[in-house]
């Protein structure tokens, strides 16, 4: 069993590495350029930025099943991998509002806009953010746990609102590769496919890591219980 | 001013931009003598290639920054483990005597 889960790890480890660097060779030799009303070279920025978005989508569809599973079976696997999921969400929220802002004064003008899509994601990351501070300061007992599941549930609920907020609210986020866009260059969809692979990838290896994290701390914990039990007793 | 305009990194609204001062000759003719306001889209300055950059550091910095915070908590869980490991060997010690 151990065998097989360093194997899955290492497995991991070498597909992130491989896609992340081939995502790097992508963006600088191959992604053509793109028109300067989009950014010009600042638009490559697009072929992490929306990976990412969707990484976090990703992160947040896991941390919404595990909170809802452990609010119906509070098992300690199920904890593990709402919370690891929270912090992976975070930081993918992170990444892509990190990204989107120097992408935005080539194309925009400005870094930020209280745009529908923007505004809605930065309370996504938010709503993530708190679920993490949350499971750090508030401790660890069962209460705070519910707490935390059903915000890590609540917080996914937004997550569909970011996503139409273009096509509900307008706003300057472009429309290129949702229904009714112009589409992308053959080479800019190779090269945003691979984005999607890397990151898609880089979310499966921290998430994995960080619930087995979680994990380990519960049952440490769970010793340290014990041991101080026999303590008590002896 | 049009190979201003012209450069490929420039975003939008840099067509229609006033003059940048910056770009005239320093001749004492050539420099304000007074500010007027105008309409219309600041003339963008910052480099393309500079943000992609700026872009992709963070993203690696914010990466290593995550991978450092589990490994330091790793590092904790790891402590512990020993520290009970230790604490069943004295229990062990002391069943034995």
């Amino acid at each position: 069993m151990r065998n097989h889960v360093s194997h899955w790890a290492a497995f991991l480890t070498l597909m992130c590495t491989a896609t992340l660097t081939a995502l790097f060779f992508a963006v600088a030799l191959y992604a053509p350029l793109a028109q300067p009303e989009a950014g010009g070279i600042s638009q490559k920025i697009f072929y992490f930025h929306v990976p990412a978005a969707y990484a976090l989508y990703l992160c947040g569809a896991v941390c919404c099943v595990f909170s809802a599973a452990y609010l119906i079976r509070p098992t300690s696997s199920n904890n593990a991998w709402a919370r690891g999921a929270a912090e992976c969400a975070v930081y993918f929220g992170l990444v892509v509002l990190t990204s989107g802002p120097l992408w935005a004064k080539k194309a925009w003008g400005v870094y930020w806009t209280w745009d529908p899509r923007l505004t809605t994601l930065l309370l996504s990351v938010l709503i993530y953010a708190s679920v993490v501070v949350l499971r750090v300061f508030a401790g660890d007992g069962d209460a705070e746990r519910r707490f935390a599941s059903a915000l890590g549930v609540l917080g996914t609920v937004n997550l569909p609102i970011v996503h139409l907020s273009v096509r509900k609210w307008g706003g300057n986020h472009p429309t290129v590769i949702t229904r009714g866009g112009g589409g992308i260059a053959p080479e800019m969809r190779h090269v945003l496919l691979l984005g999607f692979l890397a990151m898609t990838v880089l979310a499966l290896l921290l998430l994995w890591i960080r619930a087995r994290n979680a994990r380990l701390n519960d049952r440490i914990r769970e010793l340290e219980d014990q041991l101080s039990l026999s303590d008590l007793y002896d | 001013m049009s190979d201003l305009s012209q450069d490929p990194g420039l975003g939008p609204g840099t067509q229609n931009a006033p003059v940048n001062s910056r770009t005239l000759p320093a001749a004492p003719e050539g420099r304000s003598s007074e500010f007027v306001a105008v309409t219309g889209a600041e003339a963008e300055s910052t480099s393309a290639t500079a943000m992609l950059v700026t872009a992709y550091a963070l993203f690696w910095v914010l990466l290593l920054g995550f991978a450092w915070m589990t490994w330091r908590r790793q590092q904790r869980l790891a402590d512990r483990l020993n520290q009970i490991e230790l604490r069943v060997a004295n229990i062990d010690t002391g069943e034995k005597k």
